[in-house]
């Protein structure tokens, strides 16, 4: 029989003392299968010593009998540093994967080889590089169907051929999303007492006919069609894996699933002593391992996919920007959908709370797996993984759990093989360390010419410049020339490396590379020319996943624990990449009257001296084509966009109104970079402000109205005009309230809501509070958003001028030199601070005070828990009061 | 007037009186006045000539200036500073207003601003702002003195190492020539709920059986006067009595040159909360700042607990747990309380040994 899947897992147990490889995948249809694979075993290369190669196989079998199956002489080139001729190794073949150390372990402890090589490849990556089997690809297996227990999939084949089929479409795979409330009385639970009361499970495609299901661990009056309780947790978990056995999901999911939920109902299982088999098969348990504070998890056959960790890598990378990565911001940005009002520290009270708070918390479980499998499945997360895994032929859940080397040397693995190369075993843990003292160096950047620039400046950068420069110069660790003399052709790097030429070998990283940067252009010009919206954005997904491919192999030869780890050959790329930088501004202003203003890594911006967009597009177009020339090819150089106005901050910090050329007319947008507008502990006031500000200047380049707008912002916080939800500012309680160590505004308004209302929010929740007007210290202003609009308390528009609205803006009016002269035209220059200081009053001035909280400036009203060294305001050099409630004073007696 | 007048009068009053101050109501009857003007609850419960000198003092209400307590902080920064200077443990040692955007690997000395995420650190030429791993910054607190050891790059001032003063190690350990036994008791709480009557009927049979050692009263004993008359009476006549009101603040005493601290304790449980540590380690971290209680509030702001000569033994009251630690040379005791854990300890100044006396 003939059968068509899409991969998605792959294993290996063992069968009557011989390993028998499992391929779990999805058909066309949806239906889960699984191909079994016998007869492939396990092999690794070494190095034997000289003193024993005569007699080293009949050594080998003595020592290891019924393990070894085979000991063959082979011929291989060795990794690192150009060889002419191969090497005489020794190709040892086991059966028993699980035992490939050992082995290797032995023949080293005893000194019977110099080195092994590809003795700890994975077995199953093993198999699929000599197969030439990639995740997510497509696949036709001939083979006999099969009768087994040991899976649950609908369909089992004894595999005897198996054929890369091409599509670019994926299997209608089917989504489980999970979400827990557990009960704990004190914030943090733990799985070994502190049990599940809800299970919230959401479905994509319908479970029949429901979208979600929620599982109630004790008897609830309000059970309905998708509600289910039960008499006590260990009844709901066995339903659970009913159910996960009958829907049978592809992906299970989860918003903070692989730290939370997921390891937390594999221990509530074994609490239970109830079975952890809940992937595809039923001999291996799911796993939970702890690595450092991140729990590593699998489930056989199935994918574990954290919506949490990709919408964090997204926001890493810049492709999403949030200030909050909480669910319910997250899907309040991204679903424009809301979450259910519980804090978690409420959860246990609701539990235990009448029939209307259980349901309300029922109701917010459901909501929670219903938005992480929104945000999956909506917003195409994955897309991205499924087209890396299939380039790099790496399985999806670890393309989603690993980083960029494991991609890269899994690619490696299969072109060294192809070209009879071998790769060298992965470094120990300390010639990691060792390495630390050697250093790599980093990128060029220029130094910026900072300030407002208000004629156009354009912005040309290399394509992939580092990629180019590998095959540029042919630079992979197989090409490098470790000797001084060498009798074949070689070229010289401008880092000073050698590296044979072309002709002689061609590099294995070069040949790749140029493949991908070719396949890329490829799919890049087919995703344009395609109407199909869904094949443009499979298209788009795969590109991506060939840039970050290609992008990754500088940073691989420069990471230490690479199996190809060269420092020699990263420092080559960072040094050539400051010579074309350096090169590249050197040609510009030898032969040209333009100013470079800024470079950095792999671009340059260059003052064109002109107004015009089109003029400098123009004037961008001959660079590229000189700077172009003058380099002979090494890299490409492309103008990107103009920048109609740029404003410089300083290295790596700047925001511009950009033009890009865009189906033959022009695209307005702000760029901007290392200006941070999205930070966690501003209130949307201050990011707001600052891209005002930064509109004004980009856009009407004129400093003296961004001036006024702020004037004119902070007038209305003064008169408190400002809508407070635009004040709020949120911190999350990161810990217990009694190890905070000093006084925290957050921390003291979790305390005062206590013992206003007797619940406050606790460990893991977030607090946003509002800062009121006052005497007090500052963190006993904090207060309650709501509260305070109930009362009608005055914000403190001077602690929002100071601490929230002034400090981004500073640095932005600084660099265009606005001062308290030109805008005001009096007095000395002053920082802007300054400026906007109101005036304070010596109001409530006392002769003596018996007591006191703390200290106070008497000219700017800033407080001091303790007085400072320099006896005066480090702020204005104000003298220094006694406060106690809101009286000052100089004397204190007793 | 008699001193047997005045004896009578104090014990309807149900207060105790030491010699000294016997010697001086005797010889000045109108401090007498002064005494019986002072509010019963500012009374100390056993009124001794300390107390008497410090009430003829106060006849004036005292004034204090900002100027004048700005001085609190300033001592120990200036005091901490000059011990980091002939340690020597700092290089290129800048003041905070010197250091630039030129500058690379520098040191500085300074008393802690705030210490949240980042810390804030300030010396007499300004205030600066260091980043600092949790690692680094965990045992860090408010006011006091530290040394950094820092890398400046692209503008931030990173914390490579904090720097403690320390206790210097001891070449010698200072012992008495002839036996000397120390016994320090506290903690007694007779007022209390929990006060565990069998544990002091067993405390009061073993104080009689002692003969020639010294006895130290201090800390709790009780709230109500006439359980502290019942104590001092149960006492042997030799017993030095510390009261509640004397011992807010450490005291120092000296047997042949041996320097003993008794010092009350309340405080070390907030800093065992704050780090999380175990009552030993919190003790040693103290000792390493050289300040048994560095962070300064309105009801505490003075120096009192900065470690300026090392003391050789140090007895805490007020912890209610008993412990033994040694730290370069001190011994270092804290006593149980008659409540949980009636644990204390005799030291013999000769041998330097540490005896336990459980009255449990």
């Amino acid at each position: 029989m003939e059968l068509e899947f899409q991969l998605l897992d792959c294993d290996y147990i063992m069968l009557d003392n011989s390993p028998v490889i499992r391929l779990f995948g999805i058909t066309n249809e949806g239906k889960s299968s699984c191909v079994f694979i016998k007869d492939y075993h396990p092999y690794f290369y070494v190095l034997p010593k000289k003193s024993i190669e005569t007699n080293f196989e009949e050594i080998v079998k003595k020592k290891f009998p019924g393990l070894v199956l085979k000991v063959e002489k082979v011929q291989k080139y060795l990794p690192i540093g150009y060889q002419k001729e191969k090497n005489n190794l020794v190709k040892i073949t086991l059966t028993d994967p699980s035992r490939v150390p050992e082995v290797r372990d032995t023949l080293q402890k005893e000194k019977m080889i110099d080195d092994a090589y590809e003795a700890d490849i994975l077995f199953k990556y093993r198999f699929m590089a000599d197969k030439n089997i990639s995740g997510l690809k497509w696949y036709k297996v001939k083979g006999t169907l099969t009768r087994t227990k040991t899976v649950k999939c609908d369909i089992t084949l004894e595999g005897e051929e198996i054929k890369e089929l091409e599509s670019l479409e994926n299997a209608p795979l089917k989504f489980l999303a999970i979400d827990i409330e557990t009960i704990s009385q004190n914030g943090i639970p733990d799985s070994k007492k502190d049990i599940i009361g809800i299970i919230s499970l959401s479905f994509y495609p319908n479970f029949n006919s429901h979208k979600s299901l929620v599982l109630v661990s004790k008897i609830f009056p309000k059970t309905g069609k998708d509600v289910r309780d039960f008499t006590n947790e260990k009844e709901m978990l066995k339903e659970f894996i009913k159910i996960l056995d009958a829907y049978n999901p592809d992906v299970l999911l989860g918003y903070n699933i692989n730290n939370f939920d997921f390891p937390y109902l594999l221990s509530r299982l074994r609490e239970n002593d109830l079975s952890l088999m809940l992937g595809r098969c039923n001999l291996k348990p799911s796993v939970s391992k702890k690595i450092g504070s991140h729990y590593r998890n699998s489930v056989i056959g199935r994918v574990i996919v954290d919506a949490y960790e990709l919408v964090k890598e997204s926001t890493r990378k810049g492709t999403l920007r949030l200030k909050r990565l909480g669910l319910g911001d997250v899907a309040r940005e991204l679903l424009k959908d809301e979450k259910i009002d519980i804090a978690h520290s409420e959860i246990f009270g609701h539990w235990h709370g009448n029939e209307d708070q259980l349901n309300k918390l029922v109701e917010y479980a459901k909501k929670d797996s219903e938005l992480a499998l929104r945000l999956v499945v909506e917003k195409e997360f994955l897309d991205k993984f499924f087209e890396l895994s299939k380039v790099s032929g790496l399985l999806l859940q670890d393309c989603l759990d690993g980083g960029e080397a494991q991609r890269v040397e899994n690619l490696l693995l299969r072109e060294f093989d192809k070209n009879n190369f071998v790769l060298p075993s992965k470094p120990s843990e300390e010639w990691g360390e060792d390495g630390k003292s050697q250093e790599l160096k980093g990128a060029l950047v220029l130094e910026p010419k900072i300030g407002l620039h208000t004629d156009s400046v354009v912005y040309l950068d290399f394509k992939s410049m580092y990629p180019s420069i590998f095959v540029a110069y042919n630079i992979c660790p197989t090409t490098f020339v470790k000797t001084k003399e060498i009798d074949v052709e070689t070229i010289e790097t401008p880092y000073g490396t050698k590296f044979v030429s072309k002709n002689v070998r061609e590099g294995i990283m070069p040949t790749i590379l140029k493949r991908l940067i070719n396949e890329r252009d490829k799919i890049r010009l087919e995703a344009k020319r395609t109407t199909d919206d869904k094949v443009k954005r499979l298209l788009d997904a795969k590109q991506l996943a060939l840039k970050i491919m290609t992008n990754a192999f500088y940073g691989y030869t420069g990471y230490q624990r690479a199996r190809l780890y060269v420092l020699d050959i990263a420092n080559t790329i960072t040094g050539c990449g400051r010579f074309l930088i350096n090169k590249t501004k050197e040609i510009i202003e030898m032969n040209t009257n333009y100013e470079v203003v800024y470079g950095d890594t792999d671009s340059i911006m260059v003052n064109v001296k002109t107004k015009d967009i089109e003029t400098a597009y123009d004037y961008g177009k001959k660079l590229e084509l000189m700077v172009n020339e003058k380099l002979q090819g090494i890299v490409q150089m492309k103008i990107e966009k103009v920048f109609k106005t740029l404003l410089i901050l300083s290295k790596k910090r700047y925001a511009g109104l950009t033009y890009e050329k865009s189906d033959g007319g022009w695209k307005e947008d702000i760029m901007m970079k290392g200006i941070e507008t999205v930070r966690r502990d501003w209130c949307d006031a201050a990011t707001k402000i600052l891209f005002g500000v930064l509109n004004i200047l980009l856009k009407e380049q004129n400093p003296k109205k961004a001036f006024g707008y702020v004037k004119e912002y902070l007038g209305k916080l003064e008169r408190n005009e400002i809508p407070i939800e635009d004040l709020i500012i949120t911190k999350s309680i990161s810990k217990s309230i009694v190890t905070y160590k000093g006084i925290q505004p957050h921390i003291e308004l979790v305390k005062k809501l206590r013992k206003r209302n007797g619940t406050a929010p606790n460990v893991g929740d977030r607090v946003s509070f509002v800062i009121v007007k006052g005497m007090q210290l500052l963190s006993e202003r904090a207060e309650d958003p709501e509260y305070v609009k109930a009362n009608k308390i005055p914000i403190d528009s001077k602690y929002y001028i100071e601490n929230q609205i002034l400090p981004p803006l500073e640095r932005v009016f600084e660099v265009i030199g606005i001062s308290k002269t030109e805008l005001m035209g009096i007095g000395r220059q002053t920082l802007l601070r300054e400026i906007f200081k109101t005036q304070t009053t010596d109001g409530n001035f006392v002769e003596s005070l018996n007591s006191f909280d703390g200290f106070v400036c008497n000219k700017c009203n800033k407080f001091y828990r303790r007085i400072p060294v320099i006896s005066k305001c480090f702020d204005c050099q104000g003298e220094i009061l006694f406060l106690f409630k809101d009286k000052k004073s100089r004397i204190l007696s007793f | 007037m008699e001193k047997s007048t005045i004896l009578k009068l104090f014990l309807n009053l149900g207060l105790q009186i030491d010699q000294r101050a016997l010697n001086i109501l005797s010889e000045n009857p109108d401090i007498l006045e002064l005494v019986l003007k002072t509010e019963k609850e500012s009374l100390p419960t056993v009124i001794t000539g300390e107390f008497l000198e410090s009430l003829l003092n106060k006849t004036e209400e005292q004034k204090i200036s900002v100027e004048q307590l700005s001085k609190v902080a300033n001592y120990r920064y200036e005091f901490i500073r000059d011990l980091f200077i002939t340690q020597q443990k700092l290089n290129n040692l800048l003041s905070i207003n010197k250091i630039t955007d030129k500058t690379k690997q520098f040191s500085v000395i300074g008393i802690v601003s705030e210490i949240n995420d980042i810390l804030t650190l300030e010396d007499v030429t300004g205030q600066a702002v260091f980043e600092i791993d949790k690692e680094q910054s965990k045992y860090i607190v408010e006011d006091e003195v530290i040394g950094l050891v820092c890398e400046r790059k692209f503008g931030v001032n990173e914390v490579k190492q904090v720097i403690y003063p320390d206790i210097p190690i001891k070449k010698e350990i200072s012992k008495t020539q002839s036996s000397e036994k120390c016994f320090f008791i506290s903690d007694i709480h007779l007022d209390s709920p929990n006060f565990n009557r069998n544990y002091y009927k067993n405390f009061l049979s073993w104080i009689k059986e002692q003969k020639n050692i010294h006895i130290f009263a201090f800390g709790d004993i009780s709230r109500k006067k006439e359980d502290i008359i019942k104590f001092i009476s149960d006492m042997p006549q030799s017993t030095r009595f510390y009261s509640k009101a004397d011992a807010l603040k450490p005291i120092t005493l000296n047997i042949q040159n041996i320097q003993i601290l008794l010092s009350p304790g309340e405080h070390l449980h907030h800093y065992m909360n704050l780090w999380n540590t175990t009552l030993e380690t919190t003790i040693i971290n103290l000792l390493k700042k050289r300040n048994l209680n560095p962070i300064l509030t309105p009801s505490s702001y003075n120096n009192a607990f900065l470690l300026e000569t090392i003391p050789d033994i140090i007895v805490f009251s007020g912890v209610n747990k008993a412990t033994t630690i040694n730290y370069k040379g001190i011994t270092i005791v804290t006593n149980g309380s008659f409540l949980t854990e009636p644990i204390y300890w005799l030291i013999n100044l000769q041998t330097r040994e540490t005896f336990k006396i459980d009255f449990s």
